[in-house]
């Protein structure tokens, strides 16, 4: 059990003790043994502070109470101590009663500091000290009263009111979290159980043993050897019952204690061979935290990297010189947590002990307590040589292309000067043929160009350059080509399109390769009908459909579609014919946009393909650019800064003024920063109230010059609108790696300059 | 009014002699040169109204030629087109960067290549 479950479970312990103080205060009243009304509130208030006292996390009203309560207490004891002293003098006229005897004054102002002490880590001890002191007072006592001595301690008071005293000290032993007895109910340690045996024995049989000594004493039960065969009683019964006390507890103990020897025997097997394990392993192996702090580095991290444990463990993967691409790997551990599942990163490249520059691929595991990850595990093997491969097969392709390219080029050249009778006439016949064989060497170099397509696909080398564009256009000027084989087929074809922009951030060269790819096809496969582009704007993404009434696919080959070299239907195919490859392309670039492509066919009626791609969402896009612009800069070990330029009082902007108008006005701002960037590298973002530039290879000192260029053009343009006196733009900037590791914290601290400014 | 005068550079003798008789039909005096040195040595020498510039070659590549001949204030303004086997995205990118007016790919289209070859001569 957790240690603060088990002190909630006897919470109601000390509690308890407080309603029975109040209890026997009660009957006491009833009984007329307490008339004081100073006594019956200083009870009262050491209640209510004990009451307040196991409070968990105690509020500040309680705090509060149960110091004013404890200090009511003290009060309450010099008072009654200040009324004994003043009785003897006939002047005191307001102590119409019996002032209390000098031990119950004493236990007062005693039980009132204990009060104030208990929470007290350093005067802890004194707390104690003077429970104890009460508790030995109040026992004399009430033990001299059981056992009928009546001469000494039964005079005054303190009897009637030691029972109270009694139950508010045990309950104060009974409230401290961490030293109190509640530690001694609840535990199964060997003190616990001990204590647990040894205590109800200790406290009941010298109470039971004494009287029945001295009842021998008293009543001459053994005649005249009375005193002295008491006494013998006492000390056979005392020698047996803790005889018997202690070998059945240490019994208990033995067992409690085999039990630890064991587990502590097995634990260290398990250890032991977790070691041989982990030593044994020949990957390299990191732990790390979810804020980067390296826990665990293995004897082959240390050899693969060159830094020994000491030096990098505790502290930050970034800045313990490693020579890594942590910010891959940090990636990668960012998603591992988001997914909480294994994530591989791969092609990490690294500083090989060599000197060489190598690659590591890593699998990043989330170690998890209680159901939270708390930690990872990197699993890291080099693949340089795998790399390598696959640099040389793509290399391969790469010459491979070429060198087919050029035999291709004179073939066609020679062909293309025939056929443009350059070199001499040529029969109707020998015309045609030369035509389907000219056909037949584009249709080679389509081929070619595919394949190494689909092979930087495949290899993962396809760099996207992303920006922030409208699919409504990229659809349109992706179908017009189009329009001329479709009016020759007599085919219809409609698009719908949204008026509105469909914001999509995506690499138009490649977007418009996978229309074109789908276009081809659904031209293609049609011959009659009509071919259908929608695109469709839902709440998480945007779809986009292409729909023919051509011959369609047969739903046993639907899942073969978009792979490599699958061709149906050729023989319907006339004129330009097909590579095979154009949807594995269309699917690989769709992917490496996050979205997803979808086939649906009926055989003879046609064919619909939709892809989808993730929605334009301002914050999740501009940290990937940033986050882009942040690799960029570690490879080329520059900087990278951020220009924020936020609408000041964009609230009541909004109130005062249509959205439109606003809208119209940011994609105005947007247009002057996508007019004034640098370079082509640069991307800009827009949200309700807010612009932001990220400027690749580029330091805070032109970020500055960036910033104030902005700044100028921005003032004169809202000029020209006449706007400038109700639109005010206020830019900040922050750089990386100078002001900040990651992401959000740049934007973070761009955004607050930028409020500084303003 | 007299003829044009285009430098063909290109390793591939004969899709030089090819891509000569084709300029040549279209009324162009055609120079060739067979690596990236000659190409520069007879660009300088002839100063041709256009050259035609394969990139990869022996001794020099074309793109160091292009970025020599655009370099050089004499040259600068004679229209280079490099064509080239070579048909990845980065190789035309970089093409532009070094300030070649036109980049295409092999295998071409010849009515393409001549089209644009007159409306950089400014025919």
């Amino acid at each position: 059990m957790e240690k603060a479950e088990y002190i909630k479970k006897f919470e109601w312990v000390p509690r308890a003790f407080c309603v029975l103080a109040m209890g026997v205060t009660v009957l006491l009243v009833v009984m007329g043994k307490l008339r004081d009304l100073a006594v019956l509130s200083g009870f009262f208030m050491a209640s209510i502070s004990l009451w307040y006292l196991p409070e968990e996390e105690n509020s500040r009203r309680s705090r509060w109470i149960m110091l004013l309560s404890a200090l009511a207490v003290i009060g309450v004891g010099f008072l009654e101590l200040g009324q004994y002293f003043l009785a003897g003098q006939a002047s005191v006229a307001w102590a119409h009663h019996r002032p209390l005897i000098p031990r119950s004054c004493v236990s007062f102002l005693m039980i009132g500091t204990a009060l104030i002490f208990m929470h007290n880590r350093r005067y802890y001890w004194l707390a104690r000290l003077m429970i104890v002191l009460i508790i030995v007072f109040s026992l004399i006592t009430g033990v001299s009263y059981v056992y009928g001595i009546r001469s000494f301690f039964i005079v005054g008071d303190f009897l009637d009111l030691a029972p109270v005293f009694l139950m508010l000290c045990v309950g104060l032993l009974f409230a401290h979290r961490e030293h109190g007895f509640l530690r001694l109910l609840s535990t199964d340690t060997a003190g616990a159980v001990m204590a647990r045996n040894l205590f109800p024995a200790a406290i009941l049989m010298p109470f039971g043993l004494g009287w029945l000594m001295l009842r021998a004493h008293d009543t001459d039960w053994f005649g005249s050897y009375g005193v002295s065969f008491g006494l013998v009683l006492f000390v056979v019964s005392s020698v047996m019952i803790f005889s018997g006390l202690i070998w059945w507890t240490s019994k208990l103990l033995d067992g409690i204690d085999l039990e630890r020897r064991y587990a502590e025997n097995d634990l260290r097997r398990a250890y032991t061979q977790t070691e041989q394990l982990l030593s044994a392993i020949t990957s390299i192996l990191i732990g790390i935290t979810t804020d980067g702090k390296v826990t665990y580095w293995n004897s082959v991290a240390e050899l693969t990297f060159r830094i020994a444990p000491q030096s990098v463990l505790q502290r930050s993967l970034s800045h313990c010189g490693v020579e890594l691409d942590f910010m891959k790997v940090l990636d990668g551990v960012k998603e591992c947590m988001a997914k909480n599942h294994l994530v591989h990163v791969d092609d990490v490249s690294f500083l090989r002990p060599d000197g060489q520059k190598g690659f590591l691929g890593f699998s990043v595991i989330p170690i998890k307590s209680a159901e939270k990850s708390s930690w990872f595990l990197l699993f890291g093997a080099e693949i340089t040589k795998r790399k390598l491969t696959n640099q040389l097969k793509d290399d391969f392709i790469s010459t491979v292309s070429h060198e087919l390219r050029t035999p291709l080029a004179i073939t066609k050249e020679g062909i293309s000067l025939i056929l443009d009778k350059i070199v001499g006439p040529l029969a109707p016949k020998q015309e045609a043929i030369l035509v389907t064989a000219k056909e037949n060497i584009d249709r080679l170099a389509r081929i070619i160009d595919s394949l190494l397509d689909v092979s930087k696909i495949e290899a993962g080398r396809v760099e996207l350059k992303k920006k922030l564009l409208d699919l409504g256009g990229i659809v349109r000027s992706s179908v017009g080509p189009f329009e001329r084989r479709i009016q020759e087929k007599g085919l219809g074809l409609r698009l719908s399109i949204p008026d509105k922009e469909v914001q999509v951030y995506v690499d138009p060269d490649k977007m418009t390769q996978v229309i074109t790819n789908l276009m081809a096809n659904a031209v293609k496969f049609t011959e009659k009908g009509s071919i259908e582009v929608t695109v469709t704007e839902t709440q998480d993404e945007i779809r986009c459909t292409l729909s023919d009434s051509g011959v369609g696919v047969a739903t046993e080959d639907l899942p073969k579609l978009f792979t490599k070299f699958q061709q149906f239907g050729r023989m319907h195919g006339a004129g330009e014919k097909g590579t095979g490859l154009g949807l594995t392309i269309a699917k690989g670039i769709v992917e490496l946009h996050n979205g997803q492509i979808h086939a649906e066919s009926t055989l003879g009626k046609g064919t619909t393909i939709s892809f989808t791609l993730p929605k334009y969402v301002h914050e999740r896009l501009l940290k990937e650019s940033v986050r882009d612009g942040m690799r960029i800069a570690v490879k080329n070990g520059s900087k990278t800064s951020l220009v924020i330029g936020t609408i000041a009082d964009f609230e009541t902007l909004r109130r005062k003024l249509p959205i439109d108008q606003l809208n119209d006005i940011l994609e105005d701002v947007r247009g002057i920063l996508k007019s004034s960037l640098r370079q082509s590298g640069d991307d800009s973002f827009q949200d309700l109230g807010e612009v932001a530039v990220v400027l690749t290879d580029c330091g805070k000192e032109n970020a500055k010059a960036v910033k104030s260029r902005l700044q100028k053009i921005t003032a004169e343009t809202l000029g020209k609108k006449t706007l400038a006196d109700k639109i005010r733009l206020e830019f900040g900037i922050s750089t990386y790696p100078d002001e900040a590791e990651d992401e959000e914290t740049l934007i973070q601290k761009a955004k607050e300059d930028a409020k500084k400014n303003g | 009014m007299a003829k044009k005068k285009i430098l063909i550079v290109d390793d591939e003798a004969e899709l030089v002699d090819l891509v000569k008789i084709r300029l040549e039909a279209e009324g162009y005096e055609v120079l060739k040169a067979f690596d990236g040195q000659e190409g520069l040595d007879k660009a300088k020498l002839e100063k041709p109204d256009l050259i035609l510039l394969d990139i990869m070659m022996p001794k020099m590549d074309g793109y160091k030629v292009c970025g020599l001949l655009k370099m050089d204030a004499r040259f600068k303004k004679i229209p280079i087109i490099l064509f080239s086997a070579k048909a990845q995205k980065e190789d035309a990118e970089l093409a532009k960067e070094i300030g070649a007016d036109l980049y295409i790919t092999k295998p071409f289209e010849a009515s393409v290549l001549l089209a644009k070859i007159r409306e950089l001569l400014g025919e």
